[in-house]
């Protein structure tokens, strides 16, 4: 009564309001029940709540729905959860949310109580387990037998690289209703380098199986090269399939709604067809192998040769293997050849032609070598080796090649492809051609020009000649300079000399020829002392001359003085003073003056 | 009597020039014609002819690559290089000759001081060398005479300076001029001319190979023993080689 009075208030007083309700309240363990939220009107963003405690099986399932009573106008909408309840005891469901004209409306915390099943409930539930555990039992058998696959390999053990085929076929019984066939899961083949066979157009086959009539189909076929040694397992193949059996009555649940409608009628089945896990002895190549063996292994045929065994410099040559035969082909690697010194070898390029069919790998493989001569001449190349393993003898088996001799001549100029050029400093001389002739011309017939006879000549010359330049001068310095000293040293001695003849003459009062004596007396003793020519002596540069020596004023004057004297009698013999003593000592006075000084 | 032998010698060389230089233009004109094997064999014999041209080898080299005789024309080239060292169509061509080589190095740098020794020996061809030398000895002369007579102290000087400045000039001409004489004039280099040859590890036939060459591949010449030759790569690489497949320059 309170609920339903606060039901009618709160409606007073919200116009919408978040209903819930569950189906059953207290519910039984493990029983599924139905949980709804529902707004009258409509309303945004609802947030269900966590069901803590229950177990989600479905749900949100929305409806909507819209109603018109005597006239008036309703719409409401609601949201379905299923739920189960795993667990006994008390649970809540939370608040969920709604968003209605902007205002967040909460529905009401709900109690739901989880009790024990009934003893009674449990033995039903306990026995429908069982029945549906039979019926499944039973129909599994009964399938078992009537689908299946079978992997088969067409050997247990082979060689590394041998090819090995693996078939997976699907069986079913003519009159089996699948319903539902799907790949669960391909295998995946590890160890293995796989070769799928294409199946597409394969159709189901009818056969007999112990007068059973069967239908089969090849699912997987497909082509593996072991890459690894020892037991190498082959994962089974799974199919889902649902199968749709025809059920007798009785069995089943005690409902009489299901008793009704489950006699002689169909029900279907899931069921995993998986294949049984298979495995495939690996062994190894006998070892030592030899160092021309590429991994061929087959039933092989090898054929080499040169698309052409004469060319030019920069002509291309082709250099051809071809492998044909059953066995491995895809996964051969191009083998190393080693060509003459002096052509350009290319990648080999691998040119297909095998096909991949029901009893594996067959038809060629062929490796090119594009190689290019670069220079001139005959290049002998060969034999070339090559081992693969003949799975019919069980052993290596080489193949050896003829020897060819490739001539090479020289290519016409302009015609060798210049492929080469990488140096980035060289790039820039690419493409252009030689500069043109010179058309002046110096030559010289001479040769070696430097430490040659001419060159030793003028350089010994020029030598000689400074040599002589510098004796030359040296020579004449010194001659001067002993002239000189022989004047100096004998200036007094030639004064001394002249001044004695002019006594004489003074003796003899010869009054001119004394001038003239003592006049040659003190010139000739200056310009020897001062190694002046006699010619270029005046009285000007003797005064000069001697204030430059230092000489005192008053000898410089008394020489003056007589030197005035004589020529004053030299020029006007008559006039002369008579006092020639007197002037012979002073004269001779001045010359002892002189020599103490200079 | 003087001038009547200079008279002579003069007609002589100018007689023997004439024909020298009428046969060079004559061999130019069989190359403008493209008649390259003509102009070979002129050219060759002009320079069998104890004629030194760095343009004769210059025009042998040029064409000796339009019959694609690349060894040859790297020799020539090369050879025209030596006697004239600045000149920009001898280098050019010769690069040019050398990227139609079949082998290929990576060049070990050289030891810088040898490089700039070999720039500044390479300003100038030996003859250039010869004369400069000669001139700063006479310089040489002049300043230290004028070094012995000069009587005013800044001219003594300035003498003394300049004499010892070209005594050093003349010391690094003589260097310098040595230098590009021998290199000139003796054989430093070399060239491989036949399709390929091998190096090997010694100066004997059975020696191991150490690398094949090809046709155009230069090299260094380091020693000469009999008929084979130490030769130094310009990878670094040092083996022996024989006298027939290569021309040295």
């Amino acid at each position: 009564m309170k609920v339903i009075l606060f039901f009618l208030l709160s409606n007073l007083i919200f116009s919408q309001e978040l209903t819930v309700n569950v189906s059953n309240n207290p519910v039984t363990q493990g029983e599924k029940f139905r949980v709804v939220f529902s707004v009258d009107g409509g309303g945004q963003n609802f947030k269900a709540p966590n069901f803590t405690g229950f177990k989600l099986i479905s749900g949100p399932s929305i409806s909507s729905s819209t109603q018109i009573i005597n006239g008036r106008y309703s719409q409401s909408q609601s949201w379905t959860f299923i739920l189960e309840a795993p667990n006994t005891g008390t649970f809540f469901i939370g608040p969920a949310t709604i968003q209605v004209e902007g205002k967040n409306i909460n529905s009401q915390r709900l109690k739901v109580n989880v009790l024990e099943p009934s003893q009674a409930e449990k033995e039903r539930r306990k026995q429908a387990q069982d029945e549906e555990n039979n019926l499944k039992n039973e129909a599994i058998n009964i399938i078992k037998d009537n689908l299946y696959v079978i992997a088969r390999v067409n050997k247990s053990s082979a060689y590394l690289g041998e090819q090995v085929i693996a078939t997976y076929t699907l069986y079913a019984h003519s009159d089996l209703n699948i319903v539902e066939l799907n790949i669960d899961k391909m295998p995946v083949f590890n160890g293995f380098w796989t070769q799928e066979i294409n199946l597409e157009n394969n159709k189901w086959q009818n056969e007999n199986i112990n007068g059973v009539p069967f239908r089969k189909v090849e699912v997987k076929k497909v082509i593996l090269y072991p890459q690894q040694t020892g037991t190498v397992k082959l994962e089974p193949l799974v199919f889902n399939s649902v199968v749709r059996l025809r059920t007798q009555g009785g069995g089943g649940s005690r409902d009489v709604f299901d008793q009704f409608f489950r006699r002689n009628s169909y029900r279907d089945f899931d069921y995993k067809v998986k294949s049984k896990e298979l495995s495939v002895n690996i062994k190894d190549l006998p070892t030592p192998r030899p160092s021309d063996f590429y991994g061929a292994v087959g039933n092989l045929e090898i054929e080499t040769w040169f698309d052409k065994t004469e060319t030019v410099t920069g002509e291309p040559l082709t250099f051809k293997i071809k492998v044909s035969g059953n066995g491995n082909l895809k996964l051969l690697s191009a083998p190393e050849i080693e060509f003459p010194t002096g052509f350009e070898v290319y990648e080999p390029k691998l040119v297909d032609n095998s096909s991949v069919n029901l009893s594996g790998t067959s038809g060629n493989v062929q490796f090119e070598y594009l190689i290019i001569p670069r220079n001139a001449g005959e290049f002998r190349f060969g034999p070339t080796t090559l081992s693969f393993f003949d799975l019919d003898k069980s052993a290596y088996k080489q193949f050896k090649s003829e020897e060819f001799i490739l001539k090479v001549g020289k290519g016409k100029p302009g015609t060798t492809t210049s492929t080469n050029f990488v140096d980035k400093e060289k790039i820039k001389y690419l493409g252009k051609d030689i500069r043109f002739l010179k058309s002046d011309f110096n030559y010289s017939k001479n040769g070696k020009l430097f430490l040659s006879l001419i060159h030793l000549l003028a350089i010994s010359l020029t030598g000689i000649s400074i040599f002589f330049i510098l004796i030359f001068k040296k020579k004449k310095e010194k001659d001067n300079k002993d002239t000189n000293n022989v004047k100096i040293r004998t200036a007094n001695k030639i004064a001394k000399k002249r001044l004695s003849h002019a006594k004489k003459q003074l003796d003899l009062n010869n009054k001119e020829l004394f001038y003239q004596e003592v006049y040659k007396a003190i010139f000739g003793y200056i310009s020897d002392k001062l190694l002046i020519d006699n010619s270029k002596l005046n009285k000007d540069l003797i005064k000069s001359k001697l204030e430059e020596k230092h000489i005192s004023i008053d000898i410089i004057d008394s020489v003056m003085k007589n030197i005035d004297k004589c020529e004053y009698v030299r020029y006007a013999p008559n006039l002369g003073d008579d006092n020639l003593d007197v002037i012979y000592d002073e004269i001779s006075d001045v010359i002892a003056k002189l020599e103490d000084n200079l | 009597m003087i001038y009547f032998i200079i008279f002579i010698l003069n007609f002589t060389i100018s007689q023997n020039s004439k024909t020298i230089e009428s046969k060079y233009q004559e061999a130019n004109s069989f190359y403008e014609k493209e008649q390259y094997q003509e102009a070979i064999d002129i050219y060759e014999e002009l320079s069998n002819n104890d004629i030194t041209s760095s343009e004769l080898y210059y025009n042998l080299g040029n064409a000796y690559y339009r019959v694609n005789n690349i060894g040859l024309s790297i020799y020539n080239y090369s050879r025209g290089l030596k006697l004239n060292p600045n000149d920009d169509d001898i280098k050019f061509n010769l690069e040019i000759a050398k990227l139609k080589a079949i082998d290929k190095f990576d060049e070990v740098p050289k030891f810088f001081l040898d490089d700039l020794s070999k720039t500044i020996a390479n300003l100038f061809n030996e003859s250039t060398w010869t004369i400069i030398n000669v001139f700063i000895a006479i310089f040489v002369g002049i300043f230290l005479i004028l070094f012995n007579i000069s009587r005013d102290l800044l001219l003594k000087k300035l003498s003394l300076v300049l004499t010892l400045l070209f005594i050093v000039l003349f010391i690094l001409s003589s260097y310098f001029g040595y230098k590009q004489s021998n290199y000139q004039y003796k054989s430093t280099n070399g060239v491989i001319i036949s399709p390929s040859a091998y190096i090997k590890s010694g100066p004997d036939d059975k020696s191991t190979d150490i690398l094949i060459l090809h046709e155009g591949t230069t090299f260094e010449l380091l020693e000469e023993y009999k008929v084979w030759n130490k030769v130094r790569l310009s990878d670094g690489n040092i083996g022996w080689i024989d006298d027939e497949s290569i021309l040295t320059y």
